[in-house]
């Protein structure tokens, strides 16, 4: 069992963190570090709470992540907000004050609660009034790693995010020596607002990787041949699309903090070698998705969103905005360990280190190269681009290499448009019965996937096609697909317009895809395939029914929706107060979406019914599909989101459960 | 009415104002784009005009009211200034439609038309600007404009663009004619400082094509002009 943890520190100490200059701090009594000691002494824990009684009080504070001063959004005047440590079964109260001149919010991230306790303005309560407190209260029905952050406009990209920590009644099912917060986050001393304007005007403005000339062209060129290097370029530039569009907005504007700390302070750990020590490794990032390992260091991996998980030792894993990951490591040497998150995009990185000794400091190991996409991350066959249909009079690529082993309905590429109107009807109402049900393959052969060998009941499956593989340059080797398999996909009539641009023509079950920028790198990376809940599916119901719904966008013009509708012209999902749900989702667009449903429980499928990982939030990789299950055991409205804040306001549908 | 002299103002008014978005994902923005803003040298006049090609706009993602101006001045005096004000639709996930008015201060005739507009992105991340102008006694011109950015490196991009002018109609005074009428090639060389602010250095050069060209050297006029141009391209 834990015992000497690290994070039971005395309650009410507050620090402020990163390098919060002394000004306000000072006015507010806050017990502000001197400037130049943080890149000597040991970091300060996070400002803790325990407890069943919390005040907390919303207000701004200034930072300076970038030598220049900022003002926050803070809890208490710390950045991050006070973790927050609560017990399994007891009623907690939490007294929230605002002091911002704008209306906030707090939601619990991940916890089981009344709907009206949830903390989303318009849907649980009013929201939080400037200069007026709201108490929460609520019986805490579980235990693990979670986080909190504001609900209300753009906070939760200034500082309004903190952890939460819930011990367990029954002794965890596993041991360790210390236990540490690790906090993820992006910095960017552009006002959120103008951040969302300039994706708005020019959504390729923060992506500092588009290729160019003398970069990729020229010396691509030299190697393969002019003829190789601009076919290969020739489908994207077709398509208007980039293989470098990875994340909206990157290291360009951001700092990425660990545990509100920046690469160059670098948040430290102690440890003695041979110890346990647990790492809660939480993205509370705006837009941002972390590749966390820790060189020469296994990981085992014991919760993910707060919840028990059969371990699994890996390298390396990718944490989605809003996920929390829980892993054990035992450092054995008497050294100083990298903490290294480097961005989904790389363009930077959040760091830390664990150390034995507070003089002894971790170097940063060099970021990977920059992820491309392939045509496996658009979901496609071939093209299947927006108002012209291009697709259909598009030539067949040139093979690159990247996209082999991946299986292709050719028969059936541009089944959206050819299906009679009746479907895409039906799909259009949010609520469709699925033609295509994920079923276990068992004609895997040789770990070539030929997806479209498997025939699920009732599902139209076709003919698969596989390329031949290759080796392009640069590329990344291909991925191998996953046992669950997808029959045809149907895009609904409103997801045909200007708002949408992309339709994944072939979306498939990618469970076990790590994700752009992590295949085949030689470590082994955690995917949604690795996780299996320690205790069996709690309701082993099948679903009564299922919904699809399609995440959508257009990326040039910045418009996110989910099938195609934004969320100011969405009906709200109707689920019955007690049923078990399929939801699938699929991935029309280039990028991965963190998508988080509130209230309930989302069973992800696996492929074993039997031990359904639970999360809160699930990562559907770009052009891919993924189901969960999900009981509508909560009355009430709840929000159900992408967790990328600037995709929010559109992606975003009301839930109701009666 | 002299819409151009005010131009500062609306510039002042079209300032970037979007103080809460909140739950709002199509919050109403204003763009003030100054796409150029240079001088430019000729060399066979030994001149350098100051030159702007400007658009403001107020909308949302789909709808949006712009506002262009493009024009030169010369020893204080101004030259081929235009105005253009039109409503924006999007009508397909790359493509806008425009519909509105065009407006010429300085022309001694054909003031003010109508316009027809497509603009977007084609394949090849051409980007693509078609307007059609329809004056009295159905005069009608088309412009078609394309251009594209090459990345050099991260920060050095080239910008080529291409115009192409037609008329139905002939305006010997003004040395148009009926058919193709005038080819304008660019050339810039960007320094992208940021996304939003780039000085560069461009050449360009003009040529009347066709009938136009016949009136022009008639009238003892040069049918090609080429200038060099440093300039600034800014947007907030």
């Amino acid at each position: 069992m834990s015992k000497d943890n690290v994070l039971r520190a005395p309650a009410r100490r507050r620090f402020v963190q990163g390098l919060a200059l002394g000004g306000l701090a000072a006015g507010l009594g806050l017990n502000a570090r001197p400037l130049l000691a943080a890149d000597t002494t040991v970091a300060q824990p996070q400002p803790l709470l325990t407890g069943t009684d919390f005040d907390l009080e919303i207000g701004h504070q200034i930072v300076n992540f970038t030598g220049k001063d900022k003002l926050a959004t803070t809890v208490n005047g710390s950045l991050p907000a006070p973790t927050l440590r609560w017990r399994e079964g007891d009623r907690i109260r939490l007294n929230v004050r605002n002091r911002l001149d704008t209306d906030s919010s707090i939601h619990w991230h991940g916890i089981i609660l009344p709907t009206e306790m949830d903390g989303v303005p318009g849907l649980s309560f009013d929201g939080i009034a400037p200069g007026e407190a709201f108490s929460y209260e609520f019986d805490v029905q579980q235990s693990g790693t979670y986080w909190y952050h504001s609900h209300s406009g753009f906070q939760e990209q200034t500082g309004l995010y903190g952890a939460i920590i819930i011990d367990p009644k029954e002794p965890e099912p596993f041991s360790y020596d210390r236990d540490y917060v690790l906090m993820l986050s992006d910095w960017s001393d552009t006002p959120p607002e103008r951040v969302y304007a300039n994706l708005k005007k020019m959504s390729h403005y923060y992506n500092r990787r588009e290729r160019t000339l003398t970069d990729d062209l020229i010396p691509e060129a030299q190697q393969d041949g002019w003829g190789t290097a601009l076919s290969r370029r020739q489908m994207w530039e077709k398509m208007r699309m980039s293989d470098r569009d990875i994340s909206d907005v990157t290291g360009y504007t951001y700092t990425f903090l660990m545990n509100g700390q920046t690469p160059a302070e670098g948040w430290t750990g102690l440890f003695t070698p041979g110890e346990k020590v647990r790492l809660r490794v939480i993205n509370a990032a705006a837009m941002t998705f972390f590749d966390l390992r820790i060189p020469r260091l296994k990981m085992t991996v014991v919760a993910c969103d707060g919840q028990y998980v059969q371990p699994v030792s890996v390298d390396e894993f990718r944490i989605g905005v809003a996920e929390t990951i829980d892993v054990i490591v035992e450092p054995q040497e008497h050294t100083a360990y990298s903490l290294f998150a480097q961005a989904i995009d790389r363009s930077g990185y959040a760091h830390g280190q664990l150390t034995p000794d507070p003089a002894l400091k971790a170097t940063p190991p060099a970021m990977d190269p920059a992820p491309v996409l392939s045509h496996m991350d658009m979901g496609m066959d071939m093209a299947m681009m927006g108002n012209d249909h291009s697709g259909h009079s598009m030539p067949a690529m040139p093979v690159q290499g990247d996209h082999a082993g991946h299986s292709m309905p050719m028969q059936n590429a541009h089944a959206g448009h050819n299906m009679p109107s009746g479907h895409q009807t039906a799909m259009a109402q949010s609520q469709h019965q699925s033609m295509a049900m994920p079923m276990p393959q068992h004609a895997m052969a040789d770990g070539i996937a030929d997806q479209g060998m498997t025939h699920p009941a009732g599902a139209q499956s076709h003919p698969g096609h596989n390329m031949p593989h290759g080796s392009g340059h640069g590329m990344e080797k291909p991925y191998q697909g996953h046992p669950l398999s997808a029959g045809m996909t149907v895009h609904a009539d409103s997801e045909f317009g200007p708002h949408v641009d992309m339709r994944a023509e072939a979306p498939q079950y990618r469970l076990d895809d790590p994700g752009v920028g992590l295949r085949n790198n030689g470590r082994k990376v955690l995917t949604y395939a690795d996780l299996r809940s320690l205790h069996l599916t709690p309701d082993s119901r099948e679903p009564g029914r299922e919904i699809e719904l399609h995440l959508t966008g257009n990326m040039s013009r910045y418009m996110w929706s989910i099938n195609g509708i934004r969320y100011a012209e969405a009906d709200p999902i109707h689920l019955t107060y007690g049923e078990r749900v399929r939801i699938t989702l699929v991935n029309d667009t280039m990028m991965p979406h963190p998508v988080h449903l509130h209230g309930m429980w989302s069973d992800l499928e696996t492929g074993d019914a039997t031990y359904l990982p639970r999360k809160h939030t699930l990562v559907v990789q770009p052009g891919a599909r993924l189901s969960y299950l999900v009981t509508a055991d909560a009355r009430g409205e709840w929000a159900f989101h992408c967790h990328l804040l600037y995709h929010m306001m559109g992606m975003f549908r009301k839930v109701v459960v009666s | 009415m002299k819409l151009h002299t005010h131009w500062p103002l609306l510039a002042t008014a079209l300032m970037p104002t979007l103080a809460q978005a909140g739950m709002n994902d199509d919050p109403v923005l204003t763009m003030l784009n100054v796409k150029q803003l240079e001088g430019a040298y000729n060399e066979d006049e030994a001149n350098t005009r100051l030159q702007w090609d400007i658009e403001g706009w107020l909308g949302t993602d789909l709808h949006k009211l712009v506002l262009t101006s493009e024009g030169a001045r010369l020893d204080g005096r101004s030259e081929d200034n235009e105005l253009r004000l039109f409503y924006r639709r999007a009508i397909s996930p790359y493509w806008n439609l425009e519909l509105g008015w065009h407006h010429e201060p300085l022309a001694e005739r054909r003031d003010d038309r109508a316009l027809l507009g497509l603009s977007g992105t084609a394949p090849w991340f051409l980007e693509t600007e078609l307007h059609l102008l329809a004056g009295p006694d159905s005069d009608l011109t088309a412009e078609l404009n394309v251009e594209r950015e090459i990345r050099l490196t991260r920060q050095w991009v080239l910008n080529p663009e291409v115009g192409l002018t037609a008329h139905n109609f002939s305006a010997p005074e003004e040395h148009q004619a009926s058919g193709l009428a005038d080819l304008d090639l660019e050339l810039r060389l960007l320094w992208e400082v940021r996304p939003d602010f780039a000085p560069y250095v461009g050449v360009s050069w003009e040529r009347k094509l066709g009938n136009s060209a016949d009136l022009a050297r008639a009238s003892g006029h040069d049918v090609d002009e080429t200038q060099w141009r440093l300039g600034l391209s800014f947007w907030f």
